[in-house]
């Protein structure tokens, strides 16, 4: 089973937008997450079934999601006590309570 | 006197509102806010918006206010405007359960392969709906919160127990004469047992009929086999009397894609054209039942299907633009939500999930399952979404039964894994059911789903086609506004 081992700068990246990322991806590849010295390591293995063919599409895939992700994680920082907010208005005086 | 164009000059420090965004295909962005109002640019204007840098005289960075992407410091009225369209967006939870589905009789006249339920069975006893079981279920139908009441008659074909849907029609209405509920009857049929008695009544009921037809006579009648191979022509002939006894917009039909449905969307088109319909439901085959026995479901996947959407979606837009208006409406249905604020109710778009909430079956023994393909389930032995029966359990009981609440809050998909994350979340939905039945849990994991699949290659498919040609946009929010 051909693997791919890739190395993110854990300062760059959270082991959060690589788990999501790893999700983002089950269907055709498996990852084993760890760290390393300030890296964050992440082995990518096809699943049974996948061609080998595929693997670089999916390396690339799978560093454009963990980039996306990482953008994500900015935007859920930045908005969510607004978003918190936004549903709590939306929500008030719904008759629900009680 | 206007006040100068300097007076609405953006002023401040910009903050970022919650929006989610996925990656298409063709490489560009789809941004999407809380209540689903969107904007498709490149990586670099949503790098330079994330970053507080976007230059504020681009014509985008007025198009990401106006949809309450962005606010400046201070700004109160981009919040409550969002707290009112979420709020629109979910006013229908209060108002749960519309359509009451009752399956009068599994007894069935044809034999379809991807049939999930039918039986070739004399035995009404065994099969059949009893008036005991009927009242039951009215009196559960006049509990729901909701104003709006459908009852729709479904088998098996419901027309071997008219006796009964007779009774359960004049019932319903005696029970509304103090309810006073916006009440409405449909009949699932093939249209193959219709007689003159029948639409009498449905003529004085105002009893919709909905039907199928699976496209031309070869392929109508190789998916739905009955004895003498008539199929198509009892439905057309059906079609022909019920729309002179009910009018011609009383009648509809659903078709189901088979394999042998793949190559040949453009004629399947052509016969609903033919035969007088302003639209069709290009609809997959469910992962339930005879379909996965006898492989139909397996017969395609999901990409097949998708090829076989777009291409007849292609062919209905070329027929719009020669004059004849025709609808796909499971793209008017998801263009309705991705264009409105209004929510169509579709159950199979909906979170949290329509099942039990959206719809309700009661089946011919007395069981109530959470959705017509619960009761799909229960037929091949898994009976995770029987809620209850009718003369053991209450209202109550069903309702909030945990059978129900926990599918219902496990797959919410604002909590679930990906869909919380993913942009087209708020056009999409919650299918615990299907999930339930293919990966054995009802939340799913979303890369290896079909359901995600698809519904994501249609929306991605709609965004791309309207972001692309003002024609089709025009004609999808026509479409969206009949929703």
């Amino acid at each position: 089973m051909r693997t791919e081992r890739l190395e993110f700068s854990s300062q760059a990246y959270s082991i959060e937008a690589a788990q999501k990322a790893a999700y983002r991806g089950l269907d055709k590849f498996t990852v084993h997450i760890s760290t390393h010295e300030g890296s964050l390591v992440c082995e990518l293995s096809l699943n049974l079934g996948v061609s080998e063919e595929q693997l670089p599409l999916l390396v690339q895939e799978f560093k454009k999601d963990i980039l996306d992700e990482s953008l994500r994680e900015k935007i859920g920082a930045a908005t969510s006590d607004v978003r918190n907010l936004i549903l709590g208005i939306a929500f008030s005086r719904t008759n629900l309570s009680g | 006197m206007f006040r100068s164009a300097d007076s609405y000059a953006s002023e401040g420090n910009v903050e970022l509102l919650p929006f989610r965004f996925n990656r298409l295909l063709s490489g560009a962005y789809l941004l999407t806010n809380l209540v689903g109002e969107h904007v498709v640019t490149s990586r670099e204007i949503l790098e330079d918006l994330v970053s507080g840098q976007l230059n504020r005289d681009l014509p985008i960075f007025a198009d990401l206010r106006a949809k309450h992407f962005l606010r400046f410091d201070g700004e109160t009225t981009p919040l409550e405007l969002l707290a009112l369209k979420v709020r629109t967006r979910s006013a229908r939870l209060a108002q749960f359960t519309n359509l009451h589905i009752f399956v009068v009789s599994l007894r069935c006249d044809h034999s379809c392969p991807y049939c999930q339920v039918s039986r070739q069975s004399e035995d009404r006893a065994a099969f059949d709906m009893t008036p005991e079981i009927a009242d039951k279920a009215l009196d559960f139908c006049f509990q729901t919160p909701n104003r709006a009441v459908k009852i729709e008659f479904q088998g098996g074909e419901p027309l071997l127990n008219f006796d009964l849907v007779k009774y359960i029609v004049l019932r319903a209405k005696e029970i509304n004469e103090h309810e006073g509920r916006n009440l409405e009857f449909v009949i699932a049929t093939t249209l193959s047992l219709l007689t003159d008695e029948i639409l009498s009544f449905c003529r004085e009921h105002k009893i919709l009929l909905s039907s199928s037809l699976d496209g031309p006579k070869d392929l109508h009648n190789k998916n739905r086999p009955r004895p003498g191979q008539d199929s198509y022509q009892r439905f057309c002939e059906g079609l022909t009397r019920a729309r002179e006894w009910l009018g011609f917009d009383r009648v509809g039909a659903l078709m189901t894609t088979t394999q042998a449905s793949l190559p040949r969307v453009r004629e399947i088109i052509d016969e609903y054209v033919r035969l007088g319909f302003d639209g069709i439901f290009l609809r997959p085959l469910s992962p339930y039942g005879f379909a996965i026995k006898t492989k139909g479901y397996q017969s395609y996947n999901v990409s097949k299907w998708l090829d076989f959407y777009k291409e007849g979606l292609s062919y209905i837009i070329e027929l719009n633009r020669s004059g004849v208006p025709f609808v796909e409406q499971f793209t008017a249905i998801v263009c309705s939500k991705i264009f409105t604020n209004t929510d169509p109710g579709y159950v199979d778009l909906m979170s949290p999930s329509g099942i039990g909430i959206g719809a309700v079956v009661f089946n011919y023994d007395g069981n109530v399952f959470a959705s017509d393909e619960s009761r799909m389930l229960a037929e091949m032995g898994d009976h995770s979404f029987r809620l209850g029966h009718l003369l053991e359990h209450t209202y109550e009981d069903v309702m909030l039964s945990d059978s129900l609440l926990d599918a219902l809050e496990r797959s919410f998909t604002l909590s679930a894994p990906m869909c919380s994350d993913c942009a087209f979340e708020p056009f999409c939905g919650a299918d615990p059911v299907y999930h339930h039945a293919t990966q054995a849990d009802p939340v799913g994991r979303k890369p290896e789903s079909g359901f995600c699949q698809r519904n994501m290659g249609v929306f991605e498919h709609i965004i791309d086609l309207t972001s692309n040609d003002p024609e089709v946009k025009s004609l999808f929010l026509g479409w969206a506004s009949r929703c």
